[in-house]
């Protein structure tokens, strides 16, 4: 299991944790650190339809 | 000035703007695909096109006057319609990409029946429990009839699905298997956000949380309907590629 796997949830428990916990610059870094999540996820997953070898 | 109330309405900009530049995308970039993939772009179109027009119908609701006020008007009845129309579509996607739409059509109206009812009674439990239209037992019934729907659609993404691509053996099946570990990821863990975010304001109202959901939910739109479509619309720009094999 790798970091890839825990981003998804990383990013429901970072939502999560934003909206539960008092708010205060520290929900501003959850939330950032959430969108960040979301990013590198879609971002990691896109490229896995790749085939750089055939389409050489 | 309220600094959540300014994020929140710049998010929601953020979101909006987002959603028009994927609806470009998927048109723009429709030439990539082979006759028989066409109608996923145009899902795919839908999907972020639809929530584009619902989008600027909140955009009211999200202005820093409402926003920064002491009683926020939300926009529950708009956010409700486009997760009515966008969703259903969303969940069709993979049924058109894989040919299970003609093969499981049992399967594609349960999954569609599973998603109108999870939205209706989420509704219900939503604006009974904020306008106080019935009891508070009503609306956690709601809410649980709501997330049972919900773990049924996980359920078909997650297990149901990835089973019976594994009983139909084609050339795409590979690429087919890698789409829906995604959208089995982006069916529960992003679409979690919603009963997590009524489900804590149903203990705490205050104005604060009731604003970062909001702006939780803008990123949520964002990133579940434009990752959806856009891994769908990816998959079927790889089948294409397999066809010509």
């Amino acid at each position: 299991m790798n970091l890839k796997t825990y981003l998804p949830i990383g990013f429901l428990a970072l939502a999560i944790a934003a909206i539960i916990l008092p708010k205060d610059i520290f929900t501003a870094v959850l939330i950032f650190l959430m969108i960040l999540s979301g990013v590198i996820t879609i971002y990691s997953n896109i490229d896995v339809f790749d085939d750089d070898e055939r389409d050489q | 000035m309220n600094i959540l109330a300014l994020t929140t309405s710049y998010t929601f900009e953020f979101t909006f703007i987002s959603m028009i530049a994927a609806s470009f995308y998927f048109l723009l970039e429709r030439h990539k695909l082979s006759s028989k993939y066409k109608s996923i772009s145009s899902l795919a179109f839908l999907t972020t096109a639809l929530a584009v027009i619902e989008y600027y119908q909140m955009h009211d609701f999200f202005d820093l006057k409402n926003l920064s006020s002491p009683t926020v008007n939300y926009p529950t009845e708009f956010r409700y319609i486009t997760w009515l129309i966008a969703t259903p579509l969303m969940l069709y996607i993979f049924f058109v990409l894989s040919g299970f739409y003609k093969s499981h059509k049992k399967t594609v109206m349960t999954t569609l029946s599973l998603n109108f009812a999870m939205i209706v009674t989420g509704y219900f439990a939503e604006t009974t429990y904020s306008n106080k239209l019935m009891s508070f037992n009503f609306s956690i019934a709601m809410f649980a009839i709501g997330f049972v729907c919900w773990l049924g659609i996980v359920y078909i993404y997650t297990k149901y699905l990835p089973e019976q691509l594994e009983l139909t053996p084609s050339k795409n099946q590979k690429d087919l298997g890698k789409c829906l570990n995604i959208l089995g990821k982006l069916v529960v863990f992003g679409w979690a956000l919603y009963p997590a975010g009524l489900f804590i304001t149903f203990f705490d109202p205050s104005v604060d949380t009731a604003l970062t959901r909001e702006l939780i939910y803008n990123f949520g739109d964002l990133f579940n309907k434009i990752g959806f479509s856009l891994i769908c619309f990816l998959c079927a720009v790889k089948l294409t590629k397999n066809e010509a094999i």
